[in-house]
């Protein structure tokens, strides 16, 4: 990367995931913690897309089964399911997801924004698809996960 | 706004607080130099800041009332009530100033110049004019610093107010105030709020640690872990007691409103206060402030009688209130008695009846104790005038619901001639409660330890079992039939396979509906630190929150009052379905058993009615029905119920009594009085004759396609028809959108409404 580049466009750093056989991306700067599987304690009640809560050194976090939010059906195996723990500006809240790989630094250049066809789902909460040498991968921005759902729990409400 | 400005307000803010109370001091001891002193200083202090600052209006404000302290102080005038009550005036005008600075940052278009003439012709009059013999005008506000009275003293922030106000007559020594500023400095609540959550999180961690060290017994770690557990309990208890404040602080407002309020109604009242030190959690003191003052401007008002009515009864002319503090277990008790004429049995039994509350029966069999208890439900009001102070009854619901809401009881009680006693139990602090764990579905829940009355352990084959009519569980405990609500329904967890094992009823209380909650187990009680639910959650009203258990598993919190009104809400659905789908072959049969009254309405077979839904059966007096567009009604305990005609060919007796089944649209008392909906409507159906009561598993046989019946069936060996009760509740409210017909209930309701809303904010503002 050289300085000419970072002065046009920030480089983007992202904590890549993969769910359902699909590779997304959020973020570094909105990721608080990763944790391994977790016990998760069930709210019933609560919409489809939380899957319960976890004590996270004292703080209560919400987990939210991210195939859910995006509609790709429960997590195979939420026993074996990471979390990615994001920040809202006030909350905690972890996203649970299959796997998580590595941390890639990509040129801001290289995001695209997602073709028209994709759901308006989709397109709420990325904001853009980057091409990687073997597959795509999704953008995430979680704060727009959490309006939603925030959204949706509020239609059940 | 800058910093210089907010000190200057917080300041200023703090310093008034106090002032209030040093003037109604000063009226008891006009010749106080001290007390004059502080109370120029204040004044001189705001006026000088204020011009720094500049803000011409309030340095013009302190200035009229500093000179008129500043007669006072040099003895050319003697603070006679109408002195201290136009500085009371301009200590209000100053607050007002301050409140409109912080909100608007100017000082407002107010221009006070009635005051400001006030005090300048209090200034400028001659000395001989306005010297009155101290002794008689001070008389009356002498009983306000009576052996109790708890005397906050200057400006300064001084923690042990309330015990150096123990003293006996005597004013409590001033303190010194610059060695109390230094022992205080400020902290933000923010930051509070944080080192507790910080200070839970160790103790999480220090409990982890000592779990795993139990099996090993000879570690190297025993011996500094002990040391880190002591440390750790010290440090969560010193964290605790920030948050805590004496009640004392909350009261600090009462004199002047004594004062105000004697001053208001002729009266002479004195106002006594015990354990003002008490310490409570800062939120609960925030929350308990309203209802408190309520309560003392009642007992003020209405408790307390005139002073020539005292005299007569043979008491003092001076009323007393009196306000005492203390701890009980995990609890402060504030008790608020007077003694006034006290509570007016006959009165209340008259309106309990007149509202629909209970009936003279009822009432006949119930102690005094319990019928005051009225005077703390929803729409009651005893007031026959309503006074510009308070408006009792209508608000004394509403501080009940406010005290209730912070988990905890008002209760009171009044001997007729020798005035009343309110007792308040709220619990220490918000933020750690004690709750029972329980298990349902293999997760556990919390509930607070507070509404549990008491569990009962349910089997199949033991005494207490629990039964099941048509869809609804009850329970009997000791005779009396307890509505069960099952947390694996209620939750919605998946349906278990073995349905007959044991579980467990707890028996919770809120307010005055008490049901049984139905869980698998019950683990333990444990303390919990309460910690609001995530946004995400916070639209399930079931919840109050959620902790962490010791072990570090998350846990939710329930919510009592939230699962009455979540069930209320799903049973009114649930109702409306019904009569929405209307279906008619499918529900009899499929409710099994049921108990139906059989009744003979116009010619033809007799017709059976689901007794369950039946509210109560009664006779009308032919002469008390009218008619209003074709809709019969009769006027039924205060409110007007609509009649409907089990038959359309069905044909009124001339004379003497018909037989009645009352149907309510909404069920339950208890319902109404947990939402404060009065809008429950009665339906009477009118049937020739009541014949019996019996239990047949009806089945429908033919259905003839009419709405007003599901068909008709063999009950008891006989054909019968099933009559559609929803036919005739959904009939009857299209009948209402006729303006005519039900408009009187309707307006009778809305200002029922009006009223509540209008005492409660009146309280509110007054107190605020």
């Amino acid at each position: 990367m050289t300085e000419n580049s970072t002065a046009v466009e920030a480089p983007l750093v992202l904590v890549t995931m993969t769910l359902a056989g699909h590779a997304f991306g959020v973020g570094v700067q909105h990721v608080h913690d990763i944790l391994g599987p977790q016990h998760i304690a069930r709210v019933p009640l609560a919409c489809d897309a939380v899957a319960g809560s976890i004590n996270l050194r004292g703080r209560i976090v919400t987990v939210l089964d991210l195939g859910v939010v995006l509609g790709l059906g429960r997590l195979s195996k939420p026993d074996h399911a990471m979390n990615v723990v994001v920040a809202d500006d006030r909350e905690l809240y972890a996203l649970m997801v299959d796997q998580v790989g590595d941390v890639l630094t990509i040129s801001g250049k290289a995001l695209e924004p997602l073709p028209p066809t994709f759901p308006s789902g989709w397109k709420a909460i990325s904001n853009g698809i980057v091409k990687l040498q073997d597959h795509l991968l999704l953008t995430l921005v979680p704060d727009q996960i959490l309006a939603a759902i925030k959204a949706q729990a509020g239609v059940i409400a | 706004m800058d910093d210089l400005m907010k000190d200057f307000l917080v300041e200023t803010a703090e310093a008034l607080a106090a002032l209030d109370n040093d003037l109604v001091v000063l009226e008891a001891v006009p010749e106080d130099k001290t007390l004059i002193g502080g109370i120029f200083r204040t004044l001189h202090t705001v006026k000088g800041t204020s011009g720094f600052l500049g803000l011409p209006k309030l340095g013009r404000v302190a200035h009229a009332g500093e000179n008129v302290l500043g007669r006072l102080r040099d003895g050319s005038m003697v603070a006679t009530p109408d002195v201290i009550s136009a500085i009371l005036r301009c200590v209000d005008a100053i607050k007002h100033i301050v409140a409109v600075i912080e909100t608007s940052g100017g000082e407002g278009d107010q221009e006070y110049t009635k005051l400001l003439d006030d005090l300048d012709m209090l200034y400028n009059s001659s000395p001989d004019s306005r010297v009155v013999p101290g002794a008689a005008t001070s008389d009356p506000a002498k009983a306000m610093i009576d052996d109790f009275v708890a005397v906050p003293a200057s400006g300064s922030i001084q923690p042990n107010t309330a015990t150096s106000a123990q003293h006996k007559t005597s004013l409590p020594e001033r303190p010194q105030p610059a060695v109390v500023a230094g022992q205080t400095i400020r902290v933000g609540i923010e930051l509070l709020e944080t080192l507790m959550t910080t200070v839970s999180e160790l103790v999480l961690t220090r409990n982890q640690l000592l779990q795993m060290l139990r099996t090993e017994k000879d570690s190297v770690f025993n011996v500094p872990l002990q040391h880190l557990s002591l440390i750790t309990s010290e440090l969560q208890e010193s964290v605790m007691k920030t948050r805590m404040q004496p009640i004392g602080n909350v009261w600090s407002t009462l004199p002047r409103l004594i004062r105000d309020l004697a001053h208001d109604l002729g009266k002479k009242i004195e106002l006594a206060m015990d354990g003002a030190h008490t310490e409570l959690d800062r939120q609960v003191l925030e929350l308990i402030k309203d209802p408190l003052t309520h309560i003392i401007r009642n007992a003020a008002d209405h408790g307390l009688e005139q002073p020539a009515e005292r005299l007569a009864a043979g008491k003092d002319e001076t009323g007393r209130v009196r306000l005492n503090a203390y701890h009980q277990g995990g609890h402060i008790i504030v008790q608020i008695s007077d003694d006034g004429r006290g509570l007016d049995v006959e009165r209340i039994r008259r309106k309990a009846v007149q509202n629909g509350l209970a009936t003279e029966a009822e009432l006949a069999t119930m102690p005094d104790a319990q019928i005051f208890r009225f005077v703390l439900r929803p729409g009651f009001s005893t007031a026959s005038a309503v006074t510009a102070v308070s408006g009792r009854g209508v608000g004394m619901d509403v501080v009940r619901v406010n005290v209730e809401k912070i988990g905890g009881m008002l209760d009171l009680e009044s001997t007729p001639g020798h005035g009343a006693c309110f007792t308040m139990k709220i619990p220490l602090t918000l933020a750690i409660v004690s709750a029972l764990i329980v298990g349902c579905a293999g997760t556990r829940f919390a509930i607070p330890q507070m509404s549990v009355v008491e569990l009962v352990h349910s089997s199949a084959s033991g005494i207490s079992r629990i039964q099941r009519i048509g869809e609804t569980a009850v329970l009997r405990l000791r005779e009396r039939l307890l509505p069960l609500i099952t947390l694996h329904d209620l939750l919605r967890f998946e349906a278990d396979k073995e349905e007959s094992r044991d579980q467990v009823v707890i028996v919770i209380q809120v307010g005055a509906v008490r049901f049984g909650l139905v869980v698998d187990q019950v683990y333990d009680t444990e303390e919990i630190v309460v910690k609001p639910v995530a946004p995400v959650l916070s639209g399930i009203n079931v919840y109050s929150g959620n902790t962490i258990l010791g072990d570090g598993s998350v846990c939710m919190i329930i919510d009592p009052n939230g699962v009455i009104q979540h069930v209320c809400h799903a049973g009114a659905e649930a109702v409306e379905n019904s009569v929405l789908g209307h279906d008619l072959v499918e529900r009899p049969t499929d409710t099994g058993r049921q108990t139906l009254l059989l009744v003979r309405a116009g010619p033809g077979i007799r017709k059976a009615i689901p007794l369950d839904q039946i509210a109560r059966l009664e006779e009308v007096d032919i002469g008390q029905i009218c008619r209003s567009g074709g809709q019969m009604m009769v006027h039924y305990r205060d409110r007007l119920m609509s009649l409907v005609l089990a038959s359309p060919d069905l044909q009124l007796r001339n004379a003497g009594k018909q037989p009645v089944l009352v149907f309510a649209e909404q069920p339950a008392e208890d319902r109404n009085g947990m939402s404060l909906d009065r809008r429950t409507r009665q339906i009477g159906l009118i049937v020739d004759e009541i014949l019996d009561i019996t239990e047949s598993e009806a089945s429908i046989e033919i259905d003839h396609g009419h709405s007003e019946s599901l068909g008709s069936a063999i009950v008891a060996g006989e054909p019968t028809d099933v009559v559609n009760v929803a036919f005739y509740l959904r009939h009857d409210r299209a009948g209402t959108s006729d303006p005519g017909a039900v408009s009187p209930v309707q307006r009778e309701d809305s200002e029922w409404l009006l009223d509540g809303g209008r005492y409660y904010s009146h309280s509110t503002a007054a107190s605020s």
